[in-house]
């Protein structure tokens, strides 16, 4: 490529011949204000802003469309060409509103910001303001067209990078608008991939409330990507949903576990915050992450083990106490980073909750045995049966660093007369107790307080184990419960029985038996500093009949002061950086936060990982990349069908058949059902691919901070 | 690539609608002059004719359009129209039109007659009154040869983007072959000039293509000043804010159409500017053309029964009046939209071309 020579505001420029001037004055710290012009996008020339002087040419060019050329000599402070795009900036106002405190794109407005640059004249021209009409038929952007300066670059972008074209010019009663290319939506061929926000300069098109987050404090990529600020681990969602729809499976879960040592298990068992956030929400509902993943994982052939990172042995030694999910993640990476990790866990069997509190027809144990096989093939160290009574002294046994993941193992018993009567059990206990293969007994009656996820494992658990009558009862309200809507949904389908809204009252028993749990009802629930509060409902109040009764109200460390470490309200202190009230131990799990779940334990397990090896003087970088590059095509055109894809849903085993044993019962995806949900996703990832707006400060910044 | 050569009869002025006349009364010419074009250039043919015209025995695939923009004749905005765009041009350097993955160039009638027959011969079309007729002349020959302007008010040579001169001016002007001498409009004594620029920016705001700023709300603008001259809303200061105005647009507008739509309304200002003074100052018309259509709206103090009606029905808040109090119509902010008209039930609201008696001050309904 030929280079030239050209002189721009005295400034002499070596610039490429396929530059414009635009280009060149930009490259060079030379700012000239442009507006319809955007990285991405092809010229149009259409705002005036660009316009400057060139010698030899009479009136002004076009910067944005005038290639370089040898010798030109160009001045961008031209008075001419300054009163042009004041000219410009006046006449847009003359539509656009010029009251700019009210507007949602308040401060990041690029109109805003050229016209402080640019300045106007004042000149007595007439305001023609346009209908205040807002369009909310797009379930995800918002068009207030009365806004529009016409600079087209969302007709550009919608056309050029995206081959959609569902926005195109037209004349209304005479005025230029930008309308949506056919009688609706979709027949126009939205795919809602918000390019057209995007390059909006103006508060025109812009993103729904509520559709992404308003968080200063995220980057672009976390905002833009819902469904990857959403998960815990940030697993790179779009990503490896892509490579399904590609067939690429291997490439998908490798993709996961970029981020997380249990795709398979996830792919089970994840509370998928993701798809709490997925941008289909707003639509018709969110994609079937979890089951995409958990589709894509049962295809892992391994080809991403070349990849993987795995530094030289270090010589330091580290304890992990617990081998949960937060403890298998901890022990799996700092042996990557070269250090020599063993795992301490009191159980016969490594997994903690993944094993003994998730319920075996949730989560098959072969594949949780498969993935902790993974983690210590690479040489973790795993003890069992060991029973940790302090942290600190396991620590001064020549132990470098500790980490602790002890989780939560004990259930939290709530002050009821009769809570200590044979047939209460806790939650913690009663799974574990299945899971080492001695199930508690239960009658025909159970009753099972609390409405969460451990909750339905408990009632569901107890079905299986023979009762003939099940009936959860919580506080909340049908849409306030936590657990998950399936699993309520799947729960109900068994015959089990959900009470909502109903305070606990007493335990009822004869001889030492219990026989029922009388509970009142309640409304106005809200958590305040001091726990729940309520109204009671006057003459509510009932007694179900119960011969066993369990709480599954929440669950604690099992550990106490003993432990060597600092707690609070009986959970391990953690200050910045997950670090203990002691050198040198680190905490993260459940143990720290309260019940919470396997990605968020997986997560800050691998933060805590960062911190322990910068404190064992690594530089605590645990990124690695498994899965291929991937490109993704911008250039998505028409899909007419993206818009007629209703979520799939996974096979599911019959209630009769299900209810009985502990077998798996969520079949999960076959290849063409995950085929074709994973094609229904937005690639919101798409947008971020698009060059972020600049403003005339972020190129006086780049020249040196000079105005 | 291959070359698309597109034959553009969409592309004129409103003041000289030549395309058509010359491809049905010269076609085997026109034909011959694409044929010799489209051959330099390997092209393939294609006529882009407007709706409803059709013709017989064209050498290329002929397609259809609703269109008809001064943009036209650029590659890109006819490239546009063909992928069913609205027209935009594009002027860039080293810039291709692409259509059906051809590269796209464009020739109008008039020039594919030149390429047969020379560019000495020049098509004119001269307006006069309601009247349009087409003569063919000779680059050369002086207007008033081929047609009688001497006695004319003032002559508009070329179209939207033209300029008026005087009677006896235009009849010594030459013709030569720019597109400023595709038309000749004449207006006589009895024509208003600044009804005749409303008209003009009418047509200029209905023909600019909306890409460029300058044009789009410049067009817009000016539009709306010039129509405030003949309703007794303008200034004097317009006058120079127009002229201002217009100097920057015909420096900084981005295509030909662009930078000339203003020059009909400031050659006008300059030649008639009395006639300008005359409407903006004295609020009247001569040729009895402008004021008299702007019939003003009132409501008859007499017959008000002070409903608020109409005060909800005037979307520009132009309608003062309490309740039980005679409502009143501030003309300066009335657009005479006649929504108020519609929705008074006693019928109290009226035109005039001229204000009668009404109420000062707060008024009781029957208290007049």
């Amino acid at each position: 490529m030929g280079k030239v020579n050209l002189i721009i505001d005295g400034k002499a420029i070596l610039a490429d011949e396929s530059k414009t001037v635009l280009e060149a004055a930009l490259d060079n710290g030379i700012y000239i204000p442009h507006l319809c012009h955007h990285d991405d996008l092809h010229p149009n020339g259409g705002c005036r802003l660009c316009v400057v002087k060139q010698d030899g040419v009479d009136g002004v060019i076009t910067s944005c469309s005038t290639k370089v050329k040898e010798g030109m000599v160009i001045t961008t402070k031209d008075e001419t060409a300054e009163k042009v795009r004041k000219l410009s900036v006046d006449l847009m106002f003359k539509t656009h509103p010029s009251e700019c405190v009210g507007c949602p794109k308040y401060g990041k407005c690029q109109l805003a910001s050229i016209s402080q640059y640019v300045g106007d004249s004042g000149r007595d021209l007439r305001q023609q303001k346009l209908p205040l009409i807002e369009n909310e038929e797009n379930p995800l952007m918002l068009h207030e067209m009365y806004r529009c300066i016409l600079c087209g670059r969302c007709v550009r972008a919608c056309s050029e990078l995206r081959g959609v074209g569902a926005l195109k010019f037209e004349k209304v009663d005479g005025r230029m608008k930008v309308v949506i290319n056919g009688k609706s939506l979709e027949e126009a061929g939205c795919q809602f991939c918000g390019a057209c926000v995007e390059v909006c300069p103006t508060g025109s098109i812009r993103d729904k409330v509520g559709v992404f987050k308003d968080d200063p404090g995220l980057s672009r990529e976390m905002t833009l990507v819902p469904c990857s600020e959403g998960c815990p681990a940030h697993i790179n969602v779009p990503k490896y949903i892509r490579f399904i729809k590609e067939g690429n499976y291997p490439a998908a879960a490798a993709t996961v576990r970029e981020k997380a040592p249990f795709p398979e298990s996830l792919g089970y068992i994840c509370v998928h915050s993701c798809e709490l956030q997925c941008k289909r929400n707003h639509l018709d509902g969110p994609l079937s992450i979890r089951n995409l993943k958990r589709f894509a994982a049962s295809q892992d052939d391994g080809s991403w083990k070349s990849k993987a990172f795995m530094k030289e042995a270090t010589g330091k030694k580290v304890a992990v106490i617990g081998a949960g999910p937060a403890g298998l993640t901890a022990g799996y990476y700092l042996k990557k980073l070269g250090h020599e990790v063993t795992i301490f866990e009191k159980l016969p069997q490594a997994g903690g909750q993944m094993r003994y509190g998730i319920p075996s027809y949730r989560l098959p144990r072969e594949v949780l045995d498969r993935e902790i096989a993974e983690i210590e093939s690479i040489g973790v160290e795993i003890k069992c049966n060991q029973d940790v009574k302090s942290a600190a002294e396991l620590k001064s046994q020549g132990y470098d660093a500790v980490f602790v993941s002890v989780g939560t193992h004990a259930g939290n018993r709530l002050p009821l007369e009769g809570n200590d009567l044979p047939g209460v059990y806790l939650n913690a206990d009663f799974l574990r107790a299945i899971n080492l293969g001695q199930p508690r007994e239960v009658g025909e009656n159970v009753v099972v307080l609390g409405g969460g996820n451990v909750a339905i494992d408990c009632a569901e658990s107890a079905l299986r184990l023979g009762a003939k009558h099940v009936t959860m009862t919580c506080l909340e309200a049908p849409d306030k419960m936590t657990a998950s809507e399936e699993e309520v949904t799947w729960a109900k389908e068994d015959g089990i029985v959900v009470e909502n809204s109903r305070t606990f009252d007493a335990i009822e028993s004869e001889n030492g038996k219990v026989t029922g749990l009388t509970v009142t009802g309640i409304e106005g629930l809200k958590f305040g500093p001091k726990g729940p509060e309520f109204t009671r409902i006057p003459d509510s109040t009932v007694t179900f009949k119960a011969d066993t009764i369990i709480f599954a109200v929440g669950q604690h460390p099992d550990i106490t002061e003993e432990f060597g470490l600092e707690l609070n309200r009986g959970r391990i202190l953690t200050n910045d950086g997950h670090k203990t009230s002691v050198e040198g131990i680190y905490a993260a799990g459940d143990a720290v936060t309260g019940t919470r779940s396997v990605i968020a334990a997986i997560a800050e397990a691998r933060e805590a990982v960062s911190e322990i090896d910068k404190f064992l003087g690594g530089d605590g970088n645990i990124e690695e990349n498994l899965a291929p590059e991937q490109f993704a095509n911008p250039c998505i055109g028409k899909n007419e069908e993206l818009t007629k894809l209703h979520r799939n849903e996974p096979a599911v085993t019959e209630a009769d058949s299900r209810k009985c044993n502990f077998e798996p019962m969520d079949l999960g995806f076959d290849c063409s059902k995950a085929g074709c949900e994973a094609s229904r996703c937005l690639q919101c990832d798409l947008r971020v691919q698009i060059s972020p707006q600049k403003f005339w400060s972020d190129f006086l910044a780049e020249e040196g901070g000079q105005q | 690539m291959e070359n698309l050569l597109v034959v553009s009869c969409v592309s004129d002025d409103v003041k000289a609608p030549l395309s058509m006349y010359i491809l049905r009364n010269y076609k085997a010419d026109v034909i011959a002059g694409v044929e010799k074009y489209a051959k330099e250039f390997g092209a393939e043919i294609l006529y882009l004719l407007p709706e409803q015209e059709e013709v017989d025995g064209l050498n290329g695939e002929i397609r259809y359009t609703k269109m008809s923009s001064p943009t036209l004749n650029n590659p890109y905005a006819v490239a546009q129209v063909l992928s069913g765009n609205l027209p935009r041009p594009m002027i860039q350097d080293d810039y291709v039109a692409i259509y059906d993955e051809k590269a796209v160039s464009v020739i109008t009638p008039e020039a594919a007659y030149g390429m047969t027959k020379g560019f000495d011969e020049k098509f004119v079309a001269i307006n006069s009154g309601e009247k349009t007729e087409i003569k063919k002349t000779t680059v050369g020959q002086s207007v008033g040869e081929i047609a009688s302007v001497d006695s004319a008010k003032a002559v508009l040579l070329g179209g939207l983007k033209g300029r008026f001169v005087t009677g006896p001016e235009a009849s010594k002007i030459k013709i030569d072959e720019t597109e400023n001498f595709s038309s000749i409009t004449i207006y006589n004594e009895e024509d208003c000039i600044v009804d005749a620029c409303v008209q003009l920016m009418n047509a200029a705001y209905e023909n600019s293509c909306g890409k460029c700023v300058l044009c789009r709300e410049g067009t817009s603008q000016f539009k709306q000043i010039v129509t405030e001259m003949t309703t007794g809303k303008a200034k004097m200061s317009d006058v120079d804010l127009i002229k201002e105005v217009s100097e920057l647009i015909t420096i900084g507008a981005y295509c030909p159409f662009g930078q000339h739509m203003t020059r009909p309304l400031t050659t006008a200002m300059e030649l008639f500017a009395e006639e300008f003074e005359e409407h903006i100052k004295k609020k009247s018309c001569k040729c009895g053309k402008c004021y008299k259509q702007a019939e003003l709206y009132y409501i008859d103090p007499d017959e008000c029964i002070g409903c608020g009606e109409c005060i909800d029905a005037c979307p520009e808040d132009a309608i003062e009046g309490k309740d039980g109090f005679i409502h009143i119509i501030d003309q300066d902010l009335c657009e005479q939209c006649g929504k108020c008209l519609a929705a008074c039930e006693e019928g109290c609201i009226k035109t005039a071309t001229k204000l009668p008696k009404l109420p000062k001050k707060k008024t009781k309904c029957g208290k007049w």
